[in-house]
């Protein structure tokens, strides 16, 4: 599984105390590097619990993850937050920026978490990919004076900057008309054959996951169907 | 470090108005503490001063009654050499007579070199009509005295000094002294220390050596020292505190009280402080909880809100002390004694504004741990979850 860059292992995920709800029973994927993956399902399958414990954001109740051959379940708090913050990328639904922060400074924070100082190769990557999903005269602007579609695209920027090994978005696009849709999905798809990312996309809308490379469906906490596009 | 100070810094500025609103929280009760402490300081200095500031803070007296100090120049020069002392001057003094129109009134004599005994008692600040003694049958009468009997400048007047007889002489008045004390301007009757030897005739002694110290509440210490120097079982040394110990603990108590007061008001500025904070990291929460999903470790999130308690604390008592300034200026301005003096001086005291805004920056600080702990153990899966 050398060229795997996530692997679940029986993962297993059960809230509540008293009134007990197993929301993964057991699933076993691996998604292998550079990849452009979906992961469909209705609501309240699992799918973005599975998301969310692949980002370490939570942590499974059995079983464990692997990033890039690490087992996350070993980690510490403080490594956790260096694995976010360099091997990983989120997108949500609701873009999640910072409404004190500009455009440009919320791309920015990722990088400043583990590096005190912006190095101007940075600041120009930065750009480079403002430039790219047309951002580039927004970029001063504070984020809640901008589009929905347009903080869309910053939170995908953010996610990119660190040039992490994932992207995991949830619902990217949920909140977003059919044409800035398809505007992100065609970024994130571009980024993914640019720069080698492995996307895993969290998504309701079949349409969707048909643009992508593989498709798992979560029924019931289990991978109801997995099918691998043939090239 | 400087992400954390940053984000602390943006989160308090875009919440503006909530800002201002602590701020304002910290600096009235800073404004409080200051006016309070200060006042207090002022007050205290004020009653000191008036109280033993004009007058001997330790004296030297032959431990016998009736016996006097024949070498008081040496032993004058030996209590010179200790540290903290100043203003050394020697006194004789006996009790007299006044007579006036055959009846006698009980008066009691003073003899001062005046040039040296100017340093504890002013007495040129103190002289409100007439001139110094330069006869030797010249001498000051208190204002009290004056108006009590309507003795004027030039007025001639009569003396017994027990156990010597009917002095035959007259003397007149040069001067009349106001020392704003009713008992001491109605009996003190000042002459030329060398008029009163020749009336005493015991030669060229003292009743007493007065000094005043540099620290008033060292005098104990100092007058200590002063007795270990003067090496002499016959002469006994007293100093200010041990005579007013009421007026020490009155004091005491005036300082602890105003402590307590201050001590409350700087708690429940804290307490303001840790609530409306809390509040923030709830209104935070979702900021956090991204942060937190892009990697920011506990740390960091904590010292955000650190900071926040920080920049809150340093900017709520520089403004909290610059009103407290401000007001006791006013206080000290237009809060007058009939004579045109402040009512209370107050002194600027730098040492205690410093610890004044470095004790509500350090609870402003130590108010924010509370809710700083909170939101570096916020779960970031709930804001994730929850939205």
């Amino acid at each position: 599984m050398v060229d795997s860059v996530v692997n679940t292992f029986a993962l297993e995920k059960i809230y509540g105390t008293s009134i007990k709800t197993h929301a993964l029973k057991g699933i076993d994927i691996n998604i292998k590097k550079g990849t452009f993956n979906a992961i469909i399902g209705q609501s309240g399958s699992g799918k973005s619990t599975l998301l969310n414990m692949i980002g370490a954001l939570d942590k499974p109740t059995k079983g464990y993850i692997e990033i890039d051959g690490e087992r996350t379940d070993k980690m510490n708090a403080k490594q956790l937050a260096e694995l976010r913050n360099k091997k990983i990328g989120f997108i949500f639904q609701f873009h999640y920026l910072l409404p004190e922060f500009s455009a440009i400074e919320n791309i920015l924070i990722p990088h400043r978490i583990s590096n005190p100082k912006v190095s101007g190769e940075t600041h120009q990557f930065a750009l480079e990919l403002l430039d790219a999903v047309n951002l580039k005269n927004e970029m001063n602007k504070n984020i809640t004076k901008l589009s929905g579609g347009q903080q869309q695209r910053v939170a995908i920027v953010r996610a990119l900057l660190n040039k992490p090994s994932i992207i995991l978005a949830d619902e990217p696009t949920g909140n977003l008309d059919s044409e800035n849709t398809e505007i992100i999905y065609k970024l994130m798809r571009r980024f993914n054959k640019k720069f080698g990312i492995t996307f895993i996309i969290v998504t309701h809308d079949r349409n969707v996951a048909q643009m992508t490379d593989r498709i798992i469906e979560i029924k019931d906490g289990l991978v109801n169907m997995d099918m691998e596009k043939t090239a | 470090m400087k992400l954390a100070f940053e984000i602390a810094w943006r989160f308090l500025k875009f919440s503006k108005k909530q800002t201002a609103l602590i701020i304002i929280g910290i600096a009235v009760g800073v404004t409080v503490q200051v006016f309070i402490g200060l006042l207090m300081q002022g007050l205290q200095a004020n009653i000191v001063q008036s109280t033993v500031g004009n007058s001997a803070q330790i004296t030297v007296k032959p431990s016998e009654t009736g016996k006097y100090i024949a070498n008081y120049d040496e032993v004058m020069k030996e209590i010179r050499t200790v540290d903290g002392v100043k203003n050394v001057s020697h006194v004789i003094e006996f009790p007299a007579f006044l007579r006036l129109s055959n009846s006698d009134y009980s008066v009691f004599l003073r003899g001062f070199d005046f040039e040296e005994a100017e340093g504890i008692y002013r007495f040129s600040e103190k002289l409100i009509s007439g001139n110094f003694p330069v006869e030797k049958n010249e001498l000051l009468i208190g204002k009290d005295l004056s108006d009590k009997y309507g003795l004027n400048l030039n007025s001639e007047i009569s003396l017994i000094v027990p156990p010597v007889v009917f002095l035959p002489r007259t003397f007149r008045v040069s001067g009349i002294y106001d020392f704003k004390n009713s008992t001491l301007n109605e009996t003190w009757v000042l002459m030329k220390d060398n008029a009163l030897v020749e009336i005493g005739l015991k030669g060229d002694v003292a009743s007493t050596i007065e000094m005043q110290v540099d620290e008033i509440f060292m005098a104990d210490k100092i007058s200590s020292d002063v007795k270990d120097v003067i090496k002499n079982d016959d002469l006994t040394v007293s100093d200010w505190k041990s005579k007013n110990a009421e007026l020490l603990s009155a004091l005491n108590g005036q300082t602890v009280s105003s402590l307590l007061i201050q001590v409350f008001v700087i708690a429940s500025v804290a307490i303001t402080i840790a609530s409306i904070l809390a509040v923030s990291v709830m209104n935070k929460y979702k900021q956090v909880g991204i942060l937190k999903a892009m990697g920011i470790d506990n740390s960091k999130t904590f010292l955000i809100f650190l900071f926040q308690g920080l920049i809150l604390g340093i900017a709520g008592s520089i403004i909290g002390m610059a009103l407290g300034v401000s007001l006791l200026v006013s206080f000290e301005t237009f809060v007058k004694t009939p004579d045109g003096q402040p009512l209370v001086p107050i002194s600027f005291d730098p040492l205690f504004l410093s610890i004044s805004i470095a004790i509500a920056t350090i609870s402003a600080s130590l108010a924010s741990i509370l809710p700083s702990r909170k939101a570096a153990k916020l779960d970031p899966v709930e804001v994730i979850k929850n939205g």
